[in-house]
């Protein structure tokens, strides 16, 4: 039942920053979710909370107090693990109560609530076992339990899925959900895998290298990414970045992709233009799709060859090449395709995104 | 929070650091500096009597000193070599053993818990020239004539090897054992199949892989090696004529026998920095062997 | 050809065995038999005659003490007991500290005290001899077991090292965040953990102390502090050797040692190679 606050939090280890300058309201019962790639500082930030690592500077709350000089055990908060970290001497019960037994908690009231989150998890069987007797789902779920008896004020998970199969993952990702719907609580959830943070979040944190890029909704961050960073990040496969020359021709401006391939810049974005020679294009794959009409004024039209193509079944991958960079292109009703097939592509120019190309930042 | 945690590893070794401060520290510095006087036991006061580093001195110039230093060295060499070829040998032996791997396992660790001391008797007693086993064995075969095994010129010396051998091979098969299964078979498979002898697989596969547990059994093997001390003592107190004659024995002769205190403690440097010196040859080819490995 | 090879493995098996144990099974019989039998040529390996003779006399059983040995096993339970036990507690901590901490120099002091460690006895025992008198406790329990908790604790911090780093850090933070302050989440967990690793250990320290020898003979120098090994030497005269007594003691040495060691083996391997290989 709490928010947890950071202000202007810092981290280093000697003159290697890993968290610099953060700040973030988190608010009750949010699913908040960091992500980046390794070393990007989100595991560091989570275990600052949890009070496992120390903080250089700033400012930690939990609930409105101050936690900077607390111990791990005084912050009422849960871990998960990547790794489970369940207790190996002792039985499934025996984990879940144990932190309610070093609080001293009545006997009785431990009962009750192990058999809570025993019924929440589906653990009723696997009671009496030890951690080596489980499987690595089971696991998962123990140690979500023992998460859960302690009823903290915020559940912080670190990469928890990331030792699973990839089966196993999406259903785990979902009772994890489900969890969070149930149990109505904070929860900070560190993960290297978009579609883990796209899926699950409220609100998505992208960080690199100690900052935050970008914090928004799931929609929010993948239809307006802020750089190219997180317009690369967000979304699978990535989003296709071409860097391009500007033509004005006919009072008009274009972006040159190739030699001679040339595409209208939008006009909303036109005024913004006016000062530049290049930009970066990023274009999603779903934008860039096969197309049998060359009518439309929302598109942009234009032949390539395909290098390759990958069926997927409910949708067909087709790699091409542009300026020498592999560009991907969805095809929703796919078709058998020929390598070196000539086909003709639409744009949506409306879903485009522009980036400054020193910068890297959006133009807008 | 902060102090409080960055302290605490200091706090949990002091204990350790001061066990061995007292214990080895203070009494290092202190027979260093009577390795600098004329310090006899039974003249309290000649303690004070600096006398620079004739006991030093005296020591390069001794010749028996010498023969005893490059006689320890010989034994330790020995000593160490053929007790990793036993333990190596007979590690493979067990390695090759399904059916009561376990049991043979634990048998052969039966030396270790003798102390040196029992060892030294129990040897004195087999190579016994007039009672012991070994003359008693070998007259079942004809051999009527004893054969003075701690009193001849050289066998002395090749007797108190084998005690020595015998107490610490243990360590090293036991280890090496250890070692030998834990070797990941998909290695072994794969040489086999890219055409290795078991020779070839033995010395290119094998043997890589049992380094860290051989310098590991040496390592440990030679934190110890000081204790050769109580075998030798025991089995031929150095004699005959000194022929065994090792440092450790030479310093427990002159310091309590001649009560001479300032020249043993310089002799007790040597032998430390001797001791030393194996244990941190061994160390760092312990740490390179593992990097080696990859597994830091 | 095949058979004439395993026929030739399992001599070599024997013959290995028969090398290691016969030394120790000589000693056992000839603990129960009379002196003059001992002597006898050739070996007479299963006795005439089975005695306790030396047991009781070792016992004072009889009322008549050649060797107070009961007196040195007692010296010896209670230092290479209460050496253990400190030496454990000590090094412990240490091989904690080695293990979860970094901290500056932190491997020259590992390596430090692995280096004190290997001070030959021999050689620390005149300076300590000369200390110990001035302090007083020369020929006393204490002395000893001071300085064989100093003799284990360098291994000691080795052995338990390399156990705590075989527990995932994590085990401690989660326990930590399951509400345990740092010692609750050492005592709950880690320690439990790394309870064979540290069973191991113990049987280092208790084997060394048990049967050290170079230094106890200079510190223990009266009946209330001699331990085992020192009093051994009492059954050797200047001229003859009493070997039925000397066996007779060798036993009551060997067989608690065997006892214990035995109890822990398992864990005694695996913990010198943890503790070695990925430490």
């Amino acid at each position: 039942m709490a928010n947890v606050d950071l202000k202007n939090l810092t981290k280093k280890y000697g003159d290697v920053i890993a968290v610099q300058n953060m700040d973030l309201n988190i608010p009750h019962n949010e699913f908040l979710v960091l992500v980046g790639p390794s070393g990007c500082g989100k595991s560091t930030t989570l275990r600052m909370i949890a009070g496992l690592e120390e903080i250089t500077s700033g400012e930690i709350y939990i609930g409105d107090q101050l936690v900077n000089e607390k111990d791990p055990k005084d912050r009422n908060v849960s871990m998960v693990f990547q790794n489970y970290a369940l207790y190996p001497h002792m039985t499934v019960k025996e984990n879940l109560g144990f932190s309610l037994k070093i609080a001293k908690v009545d006997k009785k009231e431990i009962e009750q609530r192990v058999k809570e989150a025993v019924q929440i998890l589906g653990l009723d069987e696997l009671q009496k076992r030890k951690p080596s007797q489980l499987s690595g789902g089971q696991r998962q779920r123990v140690a979500m339990g023992r998460a859960i008896v302690r009823r903290p004020d915020a559940f912080l998970f670190d990469e928890p899925l990331s030792n699973l199969d990839a089966k196993l993952r999406t259903q785990m990702r979902t009772e994890i959900k489900k969890l969070h719907q149930k149990l109505q609580t904070t929860i900070i959830y560190v993960t290297h895998d978009q579609v883990e943070a796209m899926t699950l979040a409220d609100r998505i944190i992208i960080m690199k290298d100690g900052y935050i890029e970008q914090i928004g909704s799931p929609i929010e961050v993948f239809n307006n990414p802020i750089n190219v960073f997180v317009a690369t990040f967000i979304g699978s496969p990535p989003m296709n970045i071409l860097e391009a020359e500007i033509i004005k021709r006919d009072g008009k401006i274009y972006f040159e992709l190739d030699q001679d391939v040339l595409m209208p810049c939008p006009e909303s974005k036109a005024s913004l233009l006016s000062q530049k020679n290049k930009v970066i294009i990023g274009i999603r794959s779903e934008d860039i799709s096969p197309s049998n009409s060359n009518t439309s004024d929302e598109f942009w039209y234009f032949e390539k060859n395909i290098d390759l193509a990958e069926p997927l079944g409910t949708e067909t991958q087709l790699f091409i090449k542009l300026k020498n960079k592999e560009i991907i292109s969805r095809m929703y009703n796919p078709r058998e395709i020929e390598i070196g097939e000539q086909i003709n592509f639409a744009v949506n120019l409306n879903k485009i995104h522009i980036f400054d190309n020193e910068t890297k930042k959006i133009i807008k | 929070m902060n102090r409080k945690f960055l302290s605490s590893p200091i706090i949990l070794i002091l204990p350790s650091i001061l066990a061995i401060g007292f214990v080895i520290i203070i009494p290092l510095i202190f027979s260093f500096y009577t390795s600098f006087t004329s310090y006899k036991l039974t003249r309290p006061d000649s303690l004070y009597n600096f006398v620079g580093l004739r006991n030093y001195e005296r020591l390069i110039d001794n010749v028996k000193f010498w023969k005893a230093f490059g006689r320890t060295i010989l034994f330790l060499a020995i000593v160490l070599n053929l007790e990793l070829l036993f333990g190596l040998g007979i590690a493979l032996l067990i390695n090759k053993i399904t059916w009561g791997q376990r049991t043979l396992r634990t048998i052969m660790m039966f030396p270790m818990m003798f102390s040196p001391i029992l060892v030294g008797f129990q040897w004195k007693y087999i190579f016994n020239d007039n009672i012991g086993l070994l003359n008693n064995f070998l007259y079942l075969f004809g051999y009527e004539s004893a054969i003075p095994w701690l009193i001849g010129k050289k066998l002395a010396m090749g007797s108190i090897m084998a005690a020595e051998i015998w107490a610490n091979t243990a360590i090293f098969s036991i280890l090496l054992l250890a070692g030998l299964l834990g070797i990941p078979r998909d290695p072994i498979e794969a040489a086999r199949v890219d055409g290795c002898n078991s020779w070839q697989v033995f010395k290119n596969i094998t043997l890589p892989f049992l380094m860290p547990f051989i310098f590991i059994a040496l390592t440990i093997r030679s934190l110890d090696v000081g204790r050769a001390y109580d075998i030798v003592h025991i089995m031929t107190g150095g004699g005959p004529a000194m022929r065994t004659e090792l440092i450790w024995t030479m310093i427990a002769r002159v310091g309590y026998k001649d009560a001479n205190m300032g020249f043993a403690n310089a002799m007790s440097y040597v032998s430390i920095i001797l001791s030393i010196a194996f244990t941190y040859y061994f160390f760092t080819k312990l740490v390179a062997a593992r990097r080696e490995l990859g597994q830091q | 050809m095949k058979q004439i090879k395993k026929i030739g493995f399992w001599f070599l098996v024997l013959f290995i065995l028969l090398l290691v144990c016969l030394p120790g099974i000589w000693i056992f019989v000839s603990a129960f038999r009379p002196n003059p039998e001992i002597l006898s040529k050739p070996a007479n390996w299963i006795p005439d005659r089975w005695t306790i003779f030396e047991f009781t006399q070792m016992f004072s059983i009889k009322g008549y003490v050649s060797v107070p040995a009961f007196k040195y096993l007692m010296n010896s339970i209670i230092i290479s007991f209460f050496s253990t036990i400190i030496a454990i507690t000590i090094g412990m901590m240490g091989g904690y500290a080695f293990a979860r901490f970094n901290f500056k120099g932190k491997n020259k002091i590992f390596l430090g005290l692995m280096l004190a460690r290997a001070v030959p006895g021999i050689s620390l025992s005149l300076p300590l001899f000369i200390l110990f008198a001035k302090l007083g406790i020369i020929n006393t329990s204490i002395g000893v077991i001071i300085v064989y908790v100093a003799m284990n604790v360098p291994f000691t911090i080795w052995l338990t090292d390399g156990f705590f780093r075989q527990i995932p850090k994590e085990m401690s933070e989660v326990a930590r965040t399951d509400g345990c302050t740092r010692f609750q989440a050492f005592w709950n967990i880690e320690l439990p953990l790394a309870g064979p690793g540290i069973g191991a250990a113990a049987i280092f320290a208790f084997l060394l102390s048990w049967n050290e020898y170079a230094l106890a003979s200079v510190l223990t120098r009266t009946i209330e502090s001699k331990t085992l090994p020192i009093g051994m030497m009492d059954y050797l005269d200047e001229f003859t050797i009493n070997w039925a007594g000397m066996c007779a003691i060798a036993v009551v040495m060997i067989v608690p040692a065997i006892i214990i060691t035995f109890m822990v083996q398992k864990h005694l391997v695996s913990g010198l190679t943890f503790g070695g290989v990925k430490g």
